[in-house]
Parts: structure tokens; C-alpha cells; sequence
């Protein structure tokens, strides 16, 4: 077994280009994906048609979306900036519109001007409607429970009351399509573009060293090994050790690299970070093995290995947040790929500082996933080297 | 004594039978030659022996005991060279080497002083230090060798050694593979180049379709053919019919062409040079030469067969 694992470190000089290549990648990558998500910050003009009380809270309400940069202003200066490109676009709080948010009652019309057409209007719309109808539930469930109070209430249904307004529909209905009540998704573009393109490129790092099994086999070295006194349970060892030390290395690399190099927080449960991502390349390791089950040779894994990356990464969410996903059958489907797991589990501990109940059921995803995958690829694999 | 048999011993592809009731011994000591055309199933027959591959049926037998039951007993005294140039080419011949004496538990101090002894043997002691990729074929074969005798094996099995190289390797490995006879190691040496097997083996077993066609030492084998001999007839052109025509003259048992060179096997004795001549007449072709040989253990196939061990 020792000697066996001496040879594969002894080859890793032949994978160390691949190994640096995967490493810097994700890092490139990373950079690259944040700075586009500065680019999806938009500048946008607010002008209110007169001061209210809520106008406060409402800005306060719109800062909280992060997609929009704003700026309180006057309508002549709104128009100038849409004009001449400074703001992409700008929204009118009328008088009408201003006294039914203060009251908490819809429907309220906004009007939004803008030079020209384009998806981020969208985008631009969305926040602020989200924005709105926040500041209109809080209003209208503040002027119920006054309303109430000063009718004769007994505190006990005063909380009956909060469930009941927080239960309700939505009373604003600016534009259907855009209105969703939703649990708030937290989403760091940082975070999501170097933990998505770790996971990622480390694919075919971990595959492509797992590999090797099958250039021993097309190579007859196998024959030699099966020969020798050592078994082939400890050959297949030998080889996911290898396989994991450096998937695992990498991850490792890069997730300090995130923590010393960019500043990344990746909060306090560091321990249960590097326990799941441990998982994470045990499970890609399976994967890699069941490649192998189905491959003849080192070619065909190599035609096999990117196949199953990019589409576990766009399925998984490595590419973009799963959360923007709708698509039932698609989600279902995520739930097959080790990135879906890892990256839920590593935005509990990340972003929502949850601990480690959180991930133990990712965990065990992982590792059934393991366990059926390896001995299902190690069955195909014994299998294709009889024939 | 029979270091090693293999008896009944049969292995089917799918549907197609590779090796059919193949019987074969190893004795103690010796060099046997295992000759056959490509895809006889000589390579298959080794993966059996060395316990790689399942037979579909038979039994092989290592110092009386069955294979097939507890492989360890031939592995551990058994030095594999494939047919196939199993090394990493990205080691150097050294580390190739240090790869293989550990996995064959050479023990750690003896480890060193058995390499530098095995590149002895196959003549690599210079070359120790460079990458096998930039080896030539030759210096790969005889590396692969070269791993497989690290631990002291005592049965020796060698698919297809020379395959594709430069006569000076080649000759290193016959002259090598026979000090190592001279040392006590028993051989399986599998060829399809006569020649090899026939200045180096004392017993040479012939294979053709999965089976064992004939078998004994070079003497016997050349005994079967020896009731005929063989004339190399040369013609300036040739005119067709003129074959058909001498295959039909009685003494004649096989004609086969090579170019503007007819090889011709005949009844032992027999006259039909004049029929020859008369023939050639009629036909229009000149004879430009003509030789009678006694027949080498190449046509032995051929005889066989009726095919020729080279064109397969
Ligand atoms: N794994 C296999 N699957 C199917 N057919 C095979 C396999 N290995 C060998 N054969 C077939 O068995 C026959 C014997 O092959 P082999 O033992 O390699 O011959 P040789 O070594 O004498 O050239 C050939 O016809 C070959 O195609
Ligand atoms: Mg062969």
C-alpha cells in the first residue's frame, strides 16, 4: 500500500500542471465574477413629491436591496442624470402613491422613467416593488394594531394579530408578475463565485487523478500489481487517498486563499467547513470511480469528465445561485450532484452562521453518495477489466 | 518433473474461443517455447497461468497444486513480463524499477544492490537515470524484463518479448533470457519469430486456434516434416495455370508462392524435375534457378497448417 501510494505521489509530476491550472482558475474566475457583480449595482434616482413620515422608512427599505444604488433627488436633477446616462433609471413616489404606502392600502402605481429598454429595468423594478411592499405590509400591520389597541384589546391577540398581517396577502399588486413573498435568500457574490468554481474545477482534478487506475490497466502495470503481493482493495486505496490528498489540497489552497488573500469571512465554524468539503471531494471521488466503471481507457474518462462537471455545475449551482432556479424537475435533479449538497451546507455555515444540524443531513448525503457510487464504480470497473 | 501443467485448459470470449482444451507442461529447468501466429491465444494462455484471467474451464496446476484455488502459490515465485510495455513512462528506469521492488516487498536493504543487478542483466546500467519516455523501444523491453525479476522469480513468463525491435536488443534478450536458464530460472517463452524459439528453447510447443498443435523438442518437431523436402523453384514471369498445373503432379504436397519464387513440398526422394522442365516449357517460363533444401522447423507450421507462421 505504501509503495503503491509512493508511486502515485512519485506521478504527480505529471498532473502538476493540471493541479495549477485547476488552482488558479477558480481564483481568476472568482475575480472576474466579482467585479461583474459591482457592474449589477445599478444607480437609480428616487425623487419623492413631497416629505412624508414613511419616507424614511422607505429609503431605509430600498437600501436593503442590494442590486441598487440610490440616490434621493430632485425631479429636475432626475432627469438630467437619466438624460446624460448617470442614473439608469428613476422612480417617481407621487403624492397618490406616497399617501396610500403611508396608510398601508394598494394598489399603488410608481412611475419609473428611463431612456431606453433593457433587462436590467427589470431587475431595477423588482427591488423596488419588494422594497414597497415591505414598507406597506409594516404600515398597514402597525395601523391594524392600533386600530385594534384602541378598540379594547387584550394583549394575548396581539400577537394572534402579527401572525394573522404576516400571513396575508401581499396588499400591494404594482405589477403581478413581479411580486413574490419570499423568505429572504441571502446571496454574496464573493462567495458564491469562489466556492462555485472551487467545487467546480476541483472535478477534474479529483477525476483525473483517480484516472490513473485506468492507464495502470490499459498500461498492463495492473497485471504486474495483481501479481505482486498486494491486493487490489489496497491498489483502489492507494489511488482515492491519492485522489482525495489532492482534490482535498486544493480546496484547501484556495479556501485560505479566499480567507488571507480576499478577505473572505468564512465565519466561525471553520472545523465543519473543511469536514463537509472533505465529504464534498469523497463524494466527487465516487463520481470519478463510477466514470471510471464506465471508461475503457484514460480517453474516454477524459471525454466523460467535463460532460459530467459543467453540467453537475450548472444543475448544482456552482455557476450561479440554485436559489434562481424554478424549475421543479431541475431542482430534483440537483440533489444527484455533490455541489448541490456541499454548497447548501457551506452557505448554512457561511451565510446563515448555522451550525452543525444544519449540515448533517448534507453530510449524509454525501456520504450515501459515496458509499453506492464507489462500490457500483469499483463492481463496472472489475467488470471492464475481465472483458 | 512438471513445475507447472495446464490441463483441459479453455477460455471463451463472448462466443468466441480463444483457447480450446490447451494442454501444456512446464518442467523444472527448461525453456519451453510457445510459438503461434498473432491471435493463436498465447497471450490469453499466460493471463490463465499467472492466475489474471478465469479460465472457462480446466485446471493449472503449480508444483502439483491448483492455481485456481489459491493463486498465491505461483504468484509470489512468478516474474510476469507482458506483452504490452507495462512501465510508467514518465519514471525514470530507476524509479520504475524502485516502484516494482517495493511492491514485491524486496526487502529495503536489499532493494538497491537488486537493481543495479537487474540493470546489469538487461544492460541498462547507464541509462538508469533517464526518463523511460525517452527510451527506445528496444530499452523499453528490456526494462519491462527487467521489472519482472526483481524478486528472484522462479518461473519466468515472457509474452512476446522482441516484439518491434532493433536486432542488438534482440540478441541481448535471447543471450540474456539464456544466462538466466543457466541460472535455474524456468522460461515460458512466447514468440511468433521461429527463429527465437528455436535457437533458445528445448522444448518448443506449437499453437494455432486455442490449441496446442504439436509439441516436443526442436528434433521431433523437424521429424514430422522430415519425410519431405522442399524445392525453391525461381521464375522470370510468371503465366497462370502453370501453378494449378505442377500442384497436380503427384509427388507434390503443398505449393505456395512468393513473388517470382515458387516454395515447393515434396515427397521425400521424389524426382520431377524433368515434369518440372517439361511443364515450363509449355508453359512459356524460364527457370532461373533452382534449390532443394531439408525442411527447418519453420515448416513445421506450415506443414500443419498449411499456412505460414509469418503472413499471419
Ligand atoms: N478480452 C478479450 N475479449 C474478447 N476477445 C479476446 C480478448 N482477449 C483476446 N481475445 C481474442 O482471443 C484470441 C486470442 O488472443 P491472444 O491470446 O491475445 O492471442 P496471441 O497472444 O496469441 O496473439 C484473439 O482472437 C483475440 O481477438
Ligand atoms: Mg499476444
Amino acid at each position: 500500500m505504501r509503495a503503491l501510494l509512493w508511486g502515485r505521489l512519485k506521478g504527480f509530476r505529471k498532473q502538476w500542471v493540471l493541479y495549477l491550472i485547476m488552482l488558479i482558475l477558480p481564483i481568476v474566475f472568482t475575480y472576474f465574477f466579482s467585479m461583474m457583480g459591482d457592474q449589477s449595482k445599478y444607480k437609480v434616482s428616487i425623487v419623492f413629491d413631497h416629505d412624508v413620515a414613511v419616507q424614511e422608512k422607505l429609503l431605509d427599505e430600498l437600501k436593503k436591496e442590494e442590486t441598487l444604488q440610490l440616490e434621493n433627488v430632485s425631479s429636475s436633477e432626475m432627469e438630467e442624470g437619466i438624460v446624460n446616462g448617470g442614473y439608469e433609471a428613476g422612480i417617481y413616489f407621487d403624492e397618490k402613491a406616497l399617501n396610500k404606502i403611508e396608510q398601508g392600502i394598494g394598489p399603488i402605481d410608481l412611475v419609473m422613467y428611463r431612456t431606453k429598454d433593457g433587462a436590467s429595468l427589470e431587475l431595477i423594478e423588482q427591488a423596488i416593488m419588494k422594497a414597497v411592499n415591505r414598507v406597506v405590509n409594516q404600515q398597514q400591520l402597525s395601523k391594524t394594531i392600533i386600530a385594534e389597541v384602541e378598540g379594547n384589546l387584550s394583549l394575548r391577540n396581539v400577537s394572534q394579530l402579527v401572525q394573522n398581517a404576516y400571513q396575508e396577502e401581499l396588499p400591494v399588486t404594482v405589477q403581478a408578475s413581479t411580486l413574490e413573498s419570499e423568505t429572504e435568500v441571502k446571496y454574496d457574490p464573493q462567495f458564491q463565485a469562489l466556492v462555485g468554481f472551487t467545487l467546480f474545477f476541483t472535478i477534474y482534478t479529483i477525476i483525473f487523478t483517480l484516472g490513473e487506475i485506468l492507464e495502470d490497466r490499459s498500461k498492463n502495470i495492473l497485471a504486474r500489481i495483481t501479481i505482486a503481493p498486494v491486493s487490489t482493495t489496497k491498489w483502489f486505496m492507494a489511488n482515492f487517498i491519492y485522489s482525495f490528498l489532492v482534490g482535498y489540497s486544493q480546496i484547501f489552497i484556495l479556501i485560505l486563499f479566499g480567507k488571507y488573500v480576499m478577505n473572505m469571512d468564512w465565519g466561525d465554524h471553520l472545523t465543519l467547513l473543511f469536514t463537509v468539503l472533505a465529504f464534498y471531494v469523497m463524494a466527487t471521488m465516487a463520481i470519478g470511480m463510477l466514470l471510471c466503471g464506465f471508461s475503457k481507457n484514460m480517453q474516454q474518462l477524459n471525454a466523460l469528465t467535463p460532460i459530467v462537471a459543467v453540467s453537475f455545475a450548472m444543475i448544482g449551482g456552482a455557476y450561479w445561485p440554485i436559489e434562481i432556479v424554478s424549475n421543479e424537475i431541475l431542482l430534483k435533479l440537483a440533489h444527484i450532484t455533490p455541489i448541490y449538497h456541499a454548497m447548501n451546507a457551506l452557505k448554512s455555515l457561511v451565510l446563515y452562521d448555522h451550525g452543525v444540524t444544519a449540515i448533517l443531513t448534507e453530510s449524509f448525503s454525501l456520504l450515501g453518495m459515496t458509499l453506492i457510487l464507489i462500490v457500483i464504480g469499483i463492481l463496472l470497473f472489475k467488470k471492464q477489466s475481465k472483458t | 518433473m512438471a513445475l507447472l501443467e495446464a490441463i483441459e485448459l479453455s477460455k471463451t470470449f463472448q462466443k468466441h474461443k480463444a483457447v480450446d482444451d490447451l494442454h501444456i507442461t512446464i518442467r523444472e529447468g527448461e525453456v519451453l517455447g510457445l510459438l503461434g501466429p498473432n491471435g493463436a491465444g498465447k497471450s490469453t494462455t499466460i493471463s490463465m497461468i499467472a492466475s489474471l484471467l478465469e479460465p472457462s474451464r480446466g485446471e493449472i496446476l503449480y508444483k502439483g497444486k491448483s492455481v485456481l484455488k489459491k493463486s498465491e502459490i505461483i504468484r509470489k515465485e512468478l516474474g510476469l513480463v507482458p506483452q504490452e510495455i507495462a512501465l510508467y513512462p514518465e519514471f525514470t528506469g530507476k524509479e520504475n524499477l524502485m516502484f516494482f521492488a517495493r511492491l514485491y516487498k524486496v526487502p529495503k536493504k536489499e532493494r538497491a544492490e537488486r537493481i543495479a543487478e537487474v540493470l546489469s542483466i538487461v544492460g541498462l546500467s547507464d541509462r538508469a537515470s533517464d526518463k523511460v519516455e525517452k527510451y527506445s523501444g528496444g530499452m523499453k523491453r528490456r526494462l519491462n524484463i527487467a521489472c519482472a525479476l526483481l524478486h528472484k522469480p522462479k518461473l519466468l513468463i515472457m509474452d512476446e518479448p522482441t516484439v518491434g525491435i532493433d536486432p542488438q536488443s534482440r540478441n541481448h534478450i535471447l543471450e540474456m533470457v539464456k544466462q538466466l536458464n543457466t541460472k535455474g530460472m524456468s522460461i515460458l517463452y512466447t514468440s511468433h519469430y521461429m527463429e527465437e524459439v528455436e535457437t533458445l528453447c528445448d522444448r518448443i510447443a506449437i499453437m494455432d486456434h486455442g490449441s496446442i498443435i504439436a509439441e516436443g523438442k526442436k528434433q521431433d518437431l523437424i521429424g514430422m516434416v522430415q519425410d519431405q523436402d522442399l524445392l525453391y523453384v525461381s521464375v522470370e514471369q510468371q503465366v497462370a495455370g502453370f501453378e494449378q498445373a505442377v500442384k497436380e503432379i503427384d509427388e507434390v504436397l503443398f505449393m505456395e508462392r512468393e513473388d517470382f519464387r515458387y516454395k515447393i513440398g515434396l515427397k521425400q526422394q521424389a524426382e520431377i524435375l524433368p515434369e518440372l522442365f517439361t511443364l515450363a516449357h509449355e508453359y512459356g517460363i524460364r527457370i532461373q534457378g533452382i534449390d532443394i533444401q531439408s525442411p527447418r522447423l519453420e515448416d513445421v507450421f506450415l506443414h500443419l497448417t498449411g499456412r505460414s507462421l509469418r503472413d499471419e
